[in-house]
């Protein structure tokens, strides 16, 4: 296994180790394999089991009993998706974004987030996002022009140009 | 394995210096024993110094340290002259090197001796800065706490059966400062560590670089007093490793 060593390696290579709070973040070839992986994740590893909140909420009544196995993926394709879960979904991303060391990188939570938004315009005709219409086609503009982003995604956000 | 003694690295407080001051008290014996700890600790460091420094071959700097050691536990020199109010432990040995050093030459001139083996005891150095002559002696000794540092935390991931947690650490982190080697790609890290989805593998990484800021400071804090020490010291040895090249 490769590793740095120590007893060999420049000292601008052991500044860097010196402080190493800027080390290891994640590279753009990462993104890809990052969506990936995460569209694959069971919902209840990021989201937890059904919460309290969202049982006691008027909408709950639209998330069947162990829907939370389903994965990323599946929930943001199926024809008809919980609309409670997309938006915990919406949640979880946007929280994501605005953690540096976050579980996501920023890029790929920014996709999830408006992939959420965008599953539940087109499969349940529902706005669970107050964007405007501009910053809307913006963030949608911005994701399409990453390269890393998947085919069913890219089908998704492209079906959703407006709110 | 415990955490301490890696690497010849040996643990504060037993070695730190105002202690050996104290173990003194106990007798000659054990100030012995302690100052040839502590002293052991900088050899690597001392050795760099009159290698790249001072110019001397490998085995004359060696000569010179086994010397110098032995006098100065022998002669108990170091402990009176000692004052932590004069600065650190790290630069008053350098300085009573130097002049152990110089203290040689001068001695081997007025044997009689060849100019040759005066030379290649270090006359150079005078010509040097005083900054680069402690250069390459802070660069070893940097390097040093960094080996250490990597060894202990490597040790506890094992001992507390977190690999993934060094796995991620290495590869992420030390791979790509070896020059031309990329960090492994993610997809390689998921196969390697099964990690079920990025949040998983986004915090052994978060994980892995608090716990290298928590040992690197822990391995500092043995010899350093307090905190603000610790990070004067990372900032220090960060800014000579920063300007001393490739």
């Amino acid at each position: 296994m490769a590793t740095l060593d120590s007893a060999s390696a420049g000292p601008r290579s052991l500044a860097c180790l010196m402080q190493a709070d800027d080390l290891g973040s994640w590279n753009a070839p990462d993104l890809g394999p990052i969506l990936e992986h995460q569209l694959d994740t069971p919902l209840a590893l990021d989201l937890g089991a059904r919460d309290q909140e969202a049982d006691n909420h008027p909408d709950s009544g639209d998330v069947p009993a162990g829907a939370e196995m389903l994965t990323f993926r599946q929930l943001l394709l199926h024809p008809h998706p919980p609309v409670r879960l997309l938006h915990r979904v919406k949640q979880f991303a946007k929280g994501c974004r605005g953690r540096p060391d976050g579980p996501l990188p920023p890029e790929v939570a920014t996709v999830l987030y408006l992939a959420a938004i965008a599953a539940a315009r087109r499969n349940c005709q529902q706005r669970i996002s107050a964007l405007d219409n501009a910053a809307w086609q913006h963030g949608v503009e911005w994701a399409l022009a990453q390269p890393w982003l998947n085919a069913e995604i890219r089908e998704l956000l492209n079906q959703v140009r407006e709110l | 394995m415990p955490a301490d003694g890696l690497h010849g690295f040996a643990r504060f407080p037993t070695t730190r210096w105002s202690l050996v001051d104290r173990a003194g008290r106990e007798g000659p014996e054990a100030e012995r024993r302690a100052l040839g700890q502590l002293l052991s600790q900088y050899l690597p460091a001392l050795r760099s110094h009159l290698i790249h420094s001072k110019r001397l071959q490998p085995a004359d700097a060696d000569d010179v340290l086994q010397d110098f050691v032995a006098g100065k536990i022998l002669e108990r020199e170091l402990i009176a002259k000692a004052n932590e109010q004069l600065g650190k432990f790290r630069t008053f040995l350098l300085t009573a090197l130097d002049r152990f050093l110089l203290n040689r030459i001068r001695d081997r001139k007025a044997q009689k001796r060849t100019v040759g083996a005066a030379h290649n005891l270090g006359e150079e150095d005078d010509q040097l800065p005083a900054s680069e002559r402690a250069d390459a002696y802070d660069v070893e000794w940097a390097r040093q706490v960094l080996q250490e540092t990597l060894g202990r935390m490597r040790a506890e991931c094992q001992a507390a059966g977190r690999d993934a947690v060094w796995g991620m650490f290495e590869c992420r982190v030390l791979a790509p400062l070896t020059p031309d080697a990329p960090p492994v790609e993610y997809g390689e890290l998921v196969r390697r560590f099964g990690f079920r989805s990025p949040s998983q593998a986004s915090n052994a990484l978060v994980t892995a670089k608090r716990m290298y800021a928590r040992v690197l400071r822990s391995v500092i804090g043995e010899y350093a007093c307090d905190a603000a020490a610790v990070e004067a010291e990372i900032n220090e040895l960060h800014r000579i490793l920063a300007n001393s090249g490739s």
